[in-house]
């Protein structure tokens, strides 16, 4: 085949990443989804999963803390971009560069850098006591506020980014456009900036969310007992060789960020955003 | 506007356009001067083009008066209200954008009542006044559309409407037709004018285009670095053209070199590639190198000099078929180049390539500028 003939059938470009997926990813899956239909496909693994409590709870605490990260995130994430975007060059790549320089940091050094910060002997403390606002060092490691803090810091780049990339992308004569028309700053935002940062922000959310729901690391360092994530649970089954059970509940977990994204896709629909057909 | 200019000027069916004054308004740049001293008086219900090539400070006079850049010095006003310091949402002006700025997420409709929802309009008054500018710019059944979904010419017409629709006494619009193709310019040209005669909106148009500016404006006002050079009617502009700058910005001239060979009673004799020509001059100093401006339509070719007048021998050096007439490039025996334009329906013969031709033009014809000042 000649180069013009992929230049002509692109699709054939793709045909290595489609094999790697198929061989290292796809077969996995269907090979862990089989296994959670148990030993004697009966669906055991799956029916326990379905009816644990325990392991009800831990799904509701883990879209939970993804619902809360992602709204954090996002609260944090916007105004951050929106001042990125407009700012002068030089200013922009230094914060776009502050931005992403945890992003090149492993994400375990980052958890026990937050451990190191947050821990009982740890600087926030320590600097609390200085100040005379506490006398006694206060929890703040292995609490939910800190898988909180520890993911949003983990997961603010991901929102950032699209957030900021949507928002470049605005043509600056539309906001002079709606201010010649009569709208004061927030009706500029509220009917012409945010409309078009849509697309930016949904990416934001669904790639901040679905990264939520899998996070291991972060929460298993940072929270306390009660802020079991279900990828923990996974792992822990995992350590107890109930390998069919681990299989049901990631099988679960997928199945559930799936519906989340398709639900997500249905709600909003990025091409009626950018103003219908493309 | 006084009683007077009102009684002048053609009755508009209402009475919307406001005049607008440029009060000794300059505008820097760090150091660099972006416009320099305008004074500009529109009248109401007028159609201004302020026309210049590009850097000449133009677009920047317009966004001065929508708001979008603020004055060095100077004050700008809109009928009696000085808006120098007024932001530009509380200006009242409407605009059109150069890429006509529709808001991609918003229908037609939407965009089209955009500003009549900044100023809290019911829903009823928003659907009425939309329904009556779309039909006014022809785009009745297009409301449901998006920006992405109409040609070039519709978002024009799409940006018009929403520019007239909270009925402004001033209209800006910066080069609104520079990205359409040529018919569809003309045709807008003509639907613009159409639609700022019926409204008696007061326009100012900023355009590169010398034909747009000709064709559309009352007034035209040339600018160059900054500077006014001249304001006045398209006529008054193209046949009396006060510095070179004009005469050459405006229609095509020939620019020769000549001396003033001798003055008197408003007229100079110019001797211009060795022939003695009268021509009509206020000022002048026997001596003195000026510039002499003639317009290519103006220059008479013949085969040979019928003994009329003065005639100079030129050489075709080439020539053009345009349809209605016919262009030359001649040589003039002291080497400086004319463009000749001759009409095919009064002269239809052609002068080939090579052949030596004889030039006449009335003196009246010409425009005589001392260091690019007119003298005539």
């Amino acid at each position: 085949m000649s180069a013009a003939h992929f230049l002509r059938r692109p699709e054939w470009l793709v045909v290595p990443l489609i094999a790697f997926l198929a061989v290292f990813y796809l077969i996995p899956v269907i090979l862990m989804l089989a296994r959670s239909a148990g030993t004697q496909t009966d669906f055991a693994p799956l029916l326990e999963a379905v009816s644990s409590d325990i392991a009800r709870t831990i799904f509701w605490n883990t879209l939970k803390i993804a619902v809360g990260t992602t709204l954090a995130t996002l609260v944090l994430a916007y105004p951050l971009a929106f001042f990125i975007a407009t700012a002068k060059p030089f200013t922009a790549s230094v914060f776009l560069a502050i931005v992403m320089v945890p992003f090149w940091t492993s994400i375990l050094i980052r958890s026990y850098a937050w451990m190191v910060l947050l821990g009982r002997q740890g600087l926030i403390n320590g600097v609390l006591i200085w100040l005379g606002v506490i006398d006694q060092p206060i929890r703040l490691l292995n609490t939910n506020f800190a898988v909180y803090i520890g993911m949003i810091h983990v997961l603010l780049p991901f929102m950032v980014l699209p957030i900021f990339s949507s928002l470049k992308a605005i043509d600056g004569r539309l906001v002079a456009a709606a201010e010649n028309l009569g709208a004061n700053a927030f009706a500029t935002f509220r009917h012409v900036i945010l409309p078009l940062s849509m697309p930016g922000i949904v990416a934001g959310c669904v790639l901040v969310f679905v990264l939520a729901l899998g996070f291991y690391v972060t929460p298993a360092l940072l929270g306390g007992p009660s802020d079991m994530t279900i990828s923990m649970l996974i792992a822990q089954e995992v350590d107890l060789y109930r390998w069919d059970y681990a299989a049901a509940l990631a099988g679960i977990l997928l199945v559930a960020t799936l519906v989340a994204l398709f639900a997500v896709s249905r709600v909003v629909s990025v091409d009626k955003l950018l103003g219908g057909v493309r | 506007m006084s009683v007077l200019d009102h009684r002048k000027s053609k009755p508009a069916r209402t009475a919307l356009g406001a005049p607008v004054r440029f009060a000794g308004i300059s505008k820097s740049y760090g150091g660099a001067l972006a416009v320099s001293g305008v004074d500009l008086d529109i009248a109401a219900g007028e159609f201004l083009t302020l026309l210049g090539p590009s850097g000449s400070g133009k677009t920047t006079t317009l966004m001065m008066l929508a708001g979008f850049e603020t004055p060095t010095t100077g004050s700008i006003f809109v009928g009696e209200r000085p808006v120098t310091s007024i932001p530009p949402a509380q200006r009242n002006i409407g605009m059109v954008f150069q890429s006509y700025a529709l808001f991609p997420h918003m229908t037609v409709f939407e965009n089209v009542a955009f500003p009549l929802r900044m100023r809290k309009k019911s829903a009823a008054e928003q659907a009425a006044q939309v329904k009556r500018v779309l039909d006014i710019v022809d785009l009745g059944p297009l409301g449901d559309r998006y920006p992405r979904q109409l040609s070039g010419g519709q978002q024009q017409r799409v940006a018009l409407a929403r520019a007239i629709v909270f009925e402004p006494p001033v209209l800006l619009m910066d080069e609104p037709l520079s990205a359409l193709d040529k018919y569809l310019r003309s045709h807008l040209q003509t639907e613009i004018k159409r639609i700022q005669r019926d409204l008696g909106v007061t326009v100012v148009y900023v355009t590169h285009d010398q034909d747009e500016a000709m064709t559309m404006s009352d007034r035209i006002c040339v600018m160059h670095q900054g500077k006014i050079r001249q304001v006045g009617s398209p006529e008054d502009l193209y046949e009396r053209p006060l510095d070179a700058f004009v005469a050459g910005f405006l229609g095509e001239s020939n620019m020769l070199d000549a001396t003033i060979a001798s003055t008197g009673d408003g007229v100079a004799i110019l001797s211009l590639g060795g022939d003695g020509v009268p021509v009509p001059a206020r000022n002048g100093v026997a001596g003195a190198t000026v510039k002499v401006s003639v317009r290519p339509e103006h220059i008479h070719v013949a085969a040979a000099p019928d003994g009329a007048g003065a005639w100079s021998a030129a050489q075709v050096v080439d020539t053009t078929y345009v349809g209605d007439h016919r262009r030359y490039t001649l040589r003039l025996p002291d080497g400086a180049t004319l463009s000749v334009k001759q009409q095919i329906a009064a002269t239809p013969h052609r002068h080939a390539t090579g052949e030596t031709v004889h030039l006449r033009w009335p003196g009246e014809a010409m425009r005589v500028f001392a260091h690019g000042v007119s003298i005539s």
